[in-house]
């Protein structure tokens, strides 16, 4: 059977390690593998929440990945909407790394809607004589691509051809 | 998925502070004031016993082969006097709580709270009322039985470690002072016994005790029933 947690804590005060917090937990392969979770003072492990005596957190189970995915995303949400509004300050990877996203989300939205676009990819084939028979529509999957994986929201064409020859399958 | 993030963070948050309100602050208030006895019986009874088997010459410890084991079985004795039997009586009388079960299964069924709460977030039937299975009973049973042979364990370690402490005391001539500054734990408690690389005091241990393995009793209620 599938079992799935998501973790949860209270968060009431800045600075809360919240590094956790929304974590999906696939329980048993959780309880299959050798990280069983740290020791309590007594050399007792325990693969699920209290992993020790002083761990905050708690977990929601669920049978199916979906809804603990779909759980996750609410209570995060949550969170980040709570350090917004300036409620609490508390940061984790989680929380920059959403940031991180959201930027480069907007960055290639901008890139690939400006005017300019077209003549950047006329000059990217000009320069990297880039075949006739790849579309203008797959450089531009190549160029999200870039500012995805690199967060660089201002590549020059150097950058952007030496991507190409790297990654793109038809280079 | 049928949840609204706005119910799914109303249930979270009660099931936090469910969670969070493990274990009673009378309940730990009870356990650890076992480790203010058995500090208090330790300067008071179990040190003056020691230094009455010592030869003390200039206030320092002289070696003498037979007290390390006279001491260390002395210190056992009020030990599972205080600490073993008190946790013990603690773990199996009736808790902070309306009903006639004991503390552990109070807290046992504290979880199966949280499993109706997780029903519900999950947008399943949930049932009103909440009683333990025989299976569950026994599985507390069982759970009982391995907390106090824990103890038994840590009993057994707290004797060693005070044994050794007296031997090390009457080899490097210590003052019956420096003895007690050594099996004092830096939160000020007696030591109980080291783990790892640091020494831990029953205070320490008891905290951690009531806090950790009460809300795991809950943990493992509410997964259990999933």
């Amino acid at each position: 059977m599938e079992l799935f947690g998501v973790l949860v804590r209270p968060v009431d005060a800045d600075g809360a390690d919240i590094e956790r917090y929304g974590e999906v937990i696939d329980v048993p392969a959780l309880m299959a593998s050798d990280d069983r979770g740290r020791d309590f003072c007594d050399g007792q492990t325990s693969a699920l929440p209290p992993e020790h005596a002083d761990d905050p957190y708690g977990m929601l189970y669920t049978y199916d990945r979906a809804t603990a995915d779909y759980w996750s995303g609410i209570v995060r949400r949550d969170l980040a909407e709570r350090v917004v509004s300036g409620d609490i300050s508390v940061v984790s990877s989680w929380m920059e790394a959403a940031l991180i996203s959201g930027r480069t989300a907007a960055a290639v939205e901008t890139i690939l809607a400006a005017e300019t676009l077209p003549a950047t990819i006329a000059e990217l084939r000009q320069i990297g004589g880039i075949s006739a028979l790849v579309t203008d529509s797959q450089i531009q999957t190549q160029i999200a691509a870039y500012i995805k994986a690199t967060g660089n929201s201002m590549p020059t064409l150097a950058e952007l051809l030496a991507w190409i020859k790297t990654n793109a399958r038809w280079s | 998925m049928g949840m609204t993030p706005t119910r799914l963070l109303k249930l979270t948050r009660i099931y936090l502070d469910r969670y969070t309100a493990i274990p009673s602050p009378a309940d730990m208030e009870a356990l650890l004031y076992l480790s203010d006895l058995y500090d208090g019986w330790f300067r008071d009874t179990a040190v003056p016993y020691i230094e009455s088997l010592l030869t003390i010459t200039g206030g320092v410890w002289q070696p003498a082969p037979d007290v390390p084991a006279a001491a260390g079985r002395f210190i056992k004795d009020g030990c599972a006097r205080i600490i073993i039997d008190g946790v013990s009586r603690w773990l199996t009388e009736d808790g902070d709580n309306a009903n006639d079960l004991p503390r552990i299964a109070d807290y046992f069924l504290q979880g199966l709270d949280m499993w109706r709460l997780n029903l519900e977030a999950m947008g399943r039937p949930f049932p009103r009322t909440l009683k333990l299975t025989p299976a569950e009973l026994d599985a507390i049973q069982g759970y009982l039985a391995a907390f106090v042979s824990t103890k038994q364990d840590h009993l057994a370690r707290h004797g060693r470690h005070m044994r050794r402490a007296v031997h090390t005391a009457m080899m490097e001539g210590w003052t019956t002072e420096r003895f007690l500054t050594a099996v004092t734990a830096p939160d000020g408690h007696i030591v109980g016994f080291r783990y790892g690389n640091a020494s831990y005091s029953w205070y320490e241990h008891l905290r951690r005790f009531s806090r950790g393995k009460m809300r795991m009793m809950a943990q493992i209620a509410q997964q259990g029933r999933m």
